[in-house]
């Protein structure tokens, strides 16, 4: 057909996802008010803090690039079906080794130097995320039980790392700082922004490439949608697993290695504020779709971006996002109880009344 | 070796209170399991109650009060689930996680509300221990919870209203041919595991500790969940496994002076999850309706 | 007076309408059959007369009083009863549990199961059945289980008694006795319900008819009254031609041999000692009660499970490995469930058909989809094999489970393969899509090429098959030309038991 169509299903299954997103804002401003916060005051600095000028947004891209890679980390496992939550623990294993080789190889030019960390921390990222599909695919390991503990062990590994073997004079809780050779560039000058942004954009771009255009990502979709039919059809679906999570890690670990690399030049305890948890929830709003996640993540960042500007006055605000977060991951993973609050606009644009 | 002996004394000590809240949490699972529901929010459900009988503790300077408000906190929040959960036929893993996260920032945000710092509250009453021969001064928690595994367990496997209850768990559908309500079953075990969840996550700040901590509960909702894989959903297996744990995670606790970083000492409960996960418990056998939403 | 009356009983699910103010009346001491093709609205009528779901519009009167079921509990009370065709049987409890569930005897606040075993051992021999009513319900039989579902309904005192496709799964032998159990219960003045879509059974058992077609009431009738031509006509709203189908003659050389075939689980026999060859341009069915091997022998001649010995050969040369191996080797396969393993459900009917096949030059290059030649492909064979869709970019969920079924078929016999394992091609579709499956099933064997059938439905077998082997406890008991089977032959084989020929009549009313 060469004539556009608005397809009114869609344009609701969108609807949806918005109006997830604004009833979470609104319990946010609910607990903000409790706060002694004017609700609309705060999103408005927030608003203001996040895009309110060239250099407000470039603050926000630095607090949406993990969050590209984390959404993006979940979002690949998703295809197949496997819940990361594994992605802190893959992130401080990514960013412990790059940071290692980064501080402690010092002969090597830049050109090599600097690829060789961050594959390294994609490496570490991927094998930790590949052990627990492994447990998975071969003992039938719950994946959300194993990449939780995984995320605990991880962190307190890396905090026992720089208590003990690595500790540095100081007594500071963080590893020595990584050679020259071993340092991302800025993205422009004056501004912190790191390039590691243009990572995740292509990232994204050839994540979204390889799982519509791919025999693997067709056949880890495959799997994602019906293992036994995968399997009956001849796939490897142990193996899809593994290499799918693999990815995911990889991802995640790079994400690490790119924080070490472009922002902290060191490994420093706690240098992830939840960057896993807050990935499922920048996937989730952006429906699990790569180039959607573009969007979600800036605004996600955004919002970061703008609270820590109010943040500045008193704490409450950054948590208070966290909390809008995770009221997203649940809203818009219950399609039938926003079908249920929106039913008269879903009696207007979709047909029939079936569909979910 | 009289040293050898004290430490083992003081470690058994020290794993009967760590064991407590998983015992509690994962019999409670083991319930809502048997009604068919994935106990994934237990995580939450422990912080939110956590948070509240501090909060209650705090506000009315009585632990006794502030228990209740930590049932009270638990106990609605489990109802939230089991109202996306049953009603909405929400995937429960997903409501589940979702829920852990929620449960995090709210608690998060409301210690900052409430004492003015993010990390941990001021200090707040505590329960009173009572004596018992043998353990000599021991929570109270510590009995109840022996006592509601069993009590768990008779209602499970012993009585009428417990096999409809597993029947709503292994098939719905066949539960329904025979005018079993399967929802009041799958809102009653969720609700019973909201309860211990509850009980559980009190006993963490106004027991254990005197204070409510940031993400006190540390992936204990989760460990509790593998607990009650390993006890193959039964409340009295649950306190075998809650005992196993609770010797992993007390540790910590007891070797404090000797010379293994804290960290690593921190790392056993997890590893021993991760372990269990993995290797212990690949035969046990679900209840064949769990995680699955009907209609 | 009727013991049942439903009057226009209208359900809709969504924009579909289930049932259109549908009339039934059931009386008492009677057997009546309730007919019609899957998806006429049998099994949702009675759901709604067993309190399962609720009418839109229309009333239901038991015995005359006016009454609403909000549950089956509802039901219950008034004395109905329900066997659904899936057995509503718990395996990890024992028969008793599975038996009493829901009107348990109690010993204060708790359940008396030595009560309970009692009660049900007495029932159990008051209606002739042999049970062990403490064993696991897991590890009974088809036909036993089935007992323990009377059994769950007469305890709760039942005196309307609905039965869903209740000989689906059963021998012919079974089949006699459950109808033997029909008449006692009738005698002793209890109405029974059939769902059924095989006319055999309706002249068989039944008292009176109702047919269904589309959620429309056809009609009731007398049986005496109706014959199996007028009952076809109601049910599929045509005439359909009843006449056997021409028998392959065999003449060609063996395309598939199946040698020494052996598969054990935890140490016990699965499948022993299965030798079949199947020849160019032959339809090699494989008759037998579910759970004697049926799923492992599909499983293994798929290359799905490792048998612990076997040598299989197409056309002479040996086929080895993984499931990936058996499909490039040429062997095609139906799946027994296409939801489970046959199609990924929230996948493009497009991408359904290329799953196994995704390989393929024509698909796949350098890793790289070509989604192109793909979407070609699919708008193709939607062609080719009538499958309605608004088009192959659909997910395969929207689609009736007529059409999902002739995705996979299309998918499969489309890449032409030598050999296809063919398993319960037609379960659960309607009489047209059935009919073209096996038009494509025929055309196929007709080029000469090779198809296992495995069926639980014995006319299926019966009438597609130029060979039959019956599978008992995982061995081929008996195998021979299918014209020289008859329903005696094939159940005593089928449940075990020596055949003895004997000269008897016609078995008339039977097709």
């Amino acid at each position: 057909m060469g004539k556009f169509k608005l397809d009114t299903t869609k344009l609701y299954h969108f609807l949806r996802i918005v109006a997830a997103l604004l009833l979470a804002l609104i319990f946010g401003g609910v607990i903000l008010y409790i706060a002694g916060f004017n609700p609309l005051q705060a999103y408005k600095l927030i608003f203001k803090g996040a895009f309110g000028g060239g250099k407000a947004f470039l603050t926000t891209l630095i607090y949406a690039t993990p969050l590209l890679f984390t959404g993006l980390s979940f979002i690949v496992a998703r295809h197949a079906n496997i819940l990361n939550l594994g992605i802190e623990g893959q992130l401080y294993a990514g960013a412990m080794t790059s940071a290692l080789l980064g501080a402690y190889v010092t002969v090597l030019p830049k050109v090599i130097h600097l690829p060789l960390v961050l594959a390294a921390g994609a490496l570490a990222g991927g094998l930790y995320a590949a052990l627990a599909a492994f447990l998975k695919v071969k003992y039938g390991a719950n994946e959300v039980i194993t990449t939780i503990m995984m995320n605990y062990m991880a962190t307190l590994f890396c905090s026992y790392l720089v208590a003990y073997p690595l500790k540095n004079d100081q007594g500071l809780t963080q590893t020595e700082r990584i050679a020259e050779t071993a340092q991302l560039g800025r993205l422009v000058k004056d501004h912190s922004l790191s390039q590691a942004i243009l990572f995740a954009l292509v990232l994204i771009v050839v994540v979204n490439f390889v799982f519509k255009n791919s025999r693997f990502g067709y056949r880890a979709r495959a799997c994602g949608g019906n293992r036994l039919a995968a399997e009956t059809a001849g796939i490897n679906s142990g193996r899809i697993t593994i290499q799918t999570m693999f990815l995911s890690g990889a991802i995640s670990g790079l994400c690490g290695g790119l924080l070490v690399c472009g922002t902290y030049f060191r490994f420093i305890t706690n240098f992830s504020s939840g960057f896993g948890f807050e990935g499922v929830a920048v996937a989730t709003l952006a429906a699990f779709n790569p180039i959607a996640l573009i969007l979600s993540g800036i605004l996600w960042g955004g919002i970061k971006s703008g609270a820590s500007v109010v943040n500045r006055i008193a704490s409450v605000p950054m948590d208070v996002i966290s909390l809008i977060q995770a009221l997203v991951v649940i809203l818009v993973a219950a399609p039938r109880l926003m079908d249920k609050l929106l039913a008269p606009l879903k009696k207007f644009l979709v047909k029939g009344g079936r569909s979910v | 070796m009289m040293e050898f002996l004290n430490l083992l004394g003081l470690l058994l000590l020290s794993a009967i209170r760590t064991s407590t809240p998983l015992i509690l949490a994962a019999a409670g699972g083991s319930v809502c399991a048997r009604s068919g529901v994935m106990a994934m929010g237990m995580e939450g459900f422990m912080l939110v109650a956590s948070f509240g009988a501090a909060w209650g503790a705090y506000t009315f300077q009585n632990a006794w009060l502030g228990l209740l408000v930590g049932i009270l906190f638990g106990v609605f929040y489990s109802l939230l689930y089991a109202v996306l959960c049953v009603t909405f036929s929400m995937n429960q893993v997903i409501c589940g996680i979702g829920m852990n996260m929620f449960a995090l920032g709210f608690t998060t945000s409301m210690t900052q509300i409430v004492w003015g710092t993010r990390a941990y509250s001021d200090t707040v009453p505590t329960l009173d221990h009572i004596q018992l021969p043998l353990v000599g001064d021991i929570s109270v928690m510590v009995p109840l919870a022996i006592l509601l595994a069993v009590l768990l367990w008779g209602y499970l496997f012993k009585t009428p209203q417990g096999l409809h209850m597993r029947i709503v768990g292994e098939n719905p559908l066949a539960a329904r041919t025979i005018g079993i309500n399967t929802k009041k079953f799958k809102y009653l075990g969720v609700l019973i595991c909201g309860l211990l969840c509850s009980l559980a996550g009190s006993f963490l700040s106004i027991d254990h500790v005197n204070r409510f901590v940031m993400d006190m509960t540390a992936g204990r909702g989760y460990i509790a969940v593998s607990v009650n894989i390993l006890g193959r959903f039964n409340p009295l297996g649950a306190i075998a496994g809650g005992l196993l744990f609770g010797v992993a995670d007390s540790l910590q606790n007891v070797v404090t002076s000797s010379s293994i970083p804290g960290q690593l000492l921190s790392m056993v409960p997890y590893v021993v999850t991760l372990l269990v996960i993995s290797f212990a418990v690949r035969y046990v056998s679900s209840p064949a309706g769990m995680g699955k939403s009907d209609d | 007076m009727n013991t049942i009356e439903m009057r226009g009983i209208t359900k809709r699910f969504g924009s579909l309408t289930a049932l259109d103010h549908v009339d039934f009346t059931l009386q008492k001491g009677e057997i009546h059959a309730l007919l019609g093709e899957n998806g006429a609205g049998k099994t949702t009528i009675m759901n709604v007369l067993y309190g399962l779901l609720q009418p839109d519009e229309g009333e239901i009167l038991v015995n005359g009083r006016p009454v609403r079921f909000r549950d089956s509990l509802d039901a219950i009370k008034e004395n109905i009863g329900m066997v659904s065709q899936h057995f509503m049987l718990i395996p990890v409890l024992s028969v008793t549990e599975n038996v009493v569930a829901g009107s348990e005897p109690r010993r204060g606040l708790f359940f008396d199961f030595a009560k309970a075993a009692q009660q049900v051992e007495k029932l159990a021999r008051d209606n002739g059945f042999s049970l062990d009513v403490r064993a696991r319900a897991g590890d009974l039989s088809v036909g036993e289980l089935q007992r323990v579902e009377i059994l769950k309904v007469l305890y709760k005192n039942a005196q309307v008694l609905i039965f869903d496709e209740p000989t689906a799964v059963l021998t012919p032998q079974e089949v006699d006795e459950l109808f033997l159990t029909f008449r006692r219960l009738r005698d002793e003045g209890k109405s029974i319900v059939l769902i059924t879509h095989k006319l055999g059974e309706v002249m068989q058992i039944a008292d009176r008819v109702t047919v269904l077609r589309d959620g429309h009431l056809i009609g009731s009738v007398e049986k005496k009254d109706t014959s199996i031509r007028e009952l076809v006509k109601m049910m599929v709203g045509r005439e359909v031609s009843l006449g056997a189908r021409h028998r392959s003659d065999l003449s060609g050389k063996v395309k598939c041999s199946i040698r020494d075939l052996s598969y054990t689980r935890g140490g016990l026999p699965v499948l022993s000692d299965i030798n079949i060859d199947i020849r160019e341009g032959e339809i090699y069915g494989i008759a037998g009660i579910e759970g004697n091997g049926q799923t492992e022998l599909l499983e293994v001649l798929t290359g799905l499970l490792k048998p612990d010995s076997m040598t299989l050969t197409l056309d002479g040369r040996q086929v080895t490995g993984a499931a990936v191996d058996f499909i490039r080797s040429g062997i095609g396969h139906v799946p027994e469930d296409r939801l489970q393993r046959g199609l990924v459900r929230n996948m493009t009917v497009a991408e359904n058909i290329i799953l196994g096949y995704e390989d393929k030059e024509d698909f796949s290059r350098s890793g790289l989809l070509r989604q192109a030649a793909i979407q070609a492909a699919g708008t193709r064979l939607v062609d080719d094999y009538n499958i309605k869709t608004p088009d192959c970019n659909t997910p395969v969920s929207s689609l009736s489970g007529g059409n999902q079924q002739k995705v996979i078929i299309a998918r499969v016999f489309s890449e032409e393969p030598d050999f296809v394992v063919c398993a319960q091609p037609t379960r659960g579709i309607d009489i047209a899509a059935s009919e073209y499956i096996h038009e494509v099933m025929f055309r196929y064997r007709d080029q000469g090429k090779a198809i296992l059938l495995v069926s639980a439905d014995l006319d299926e077998i019966k009438t597609m098959s130029d060979r039959i082997g019956v599978l008992y406890k995982g061995r081929i008991v008996d195998e021979d030309l299918a014209d020289n089977f008859d329903d005696d032959r094939l159940g005593c084989r089928m449940a075990g038991v020596d055949y003895v020929p004997e000269s008897e009549g016609d078995d008339d009313g039977k097709i």
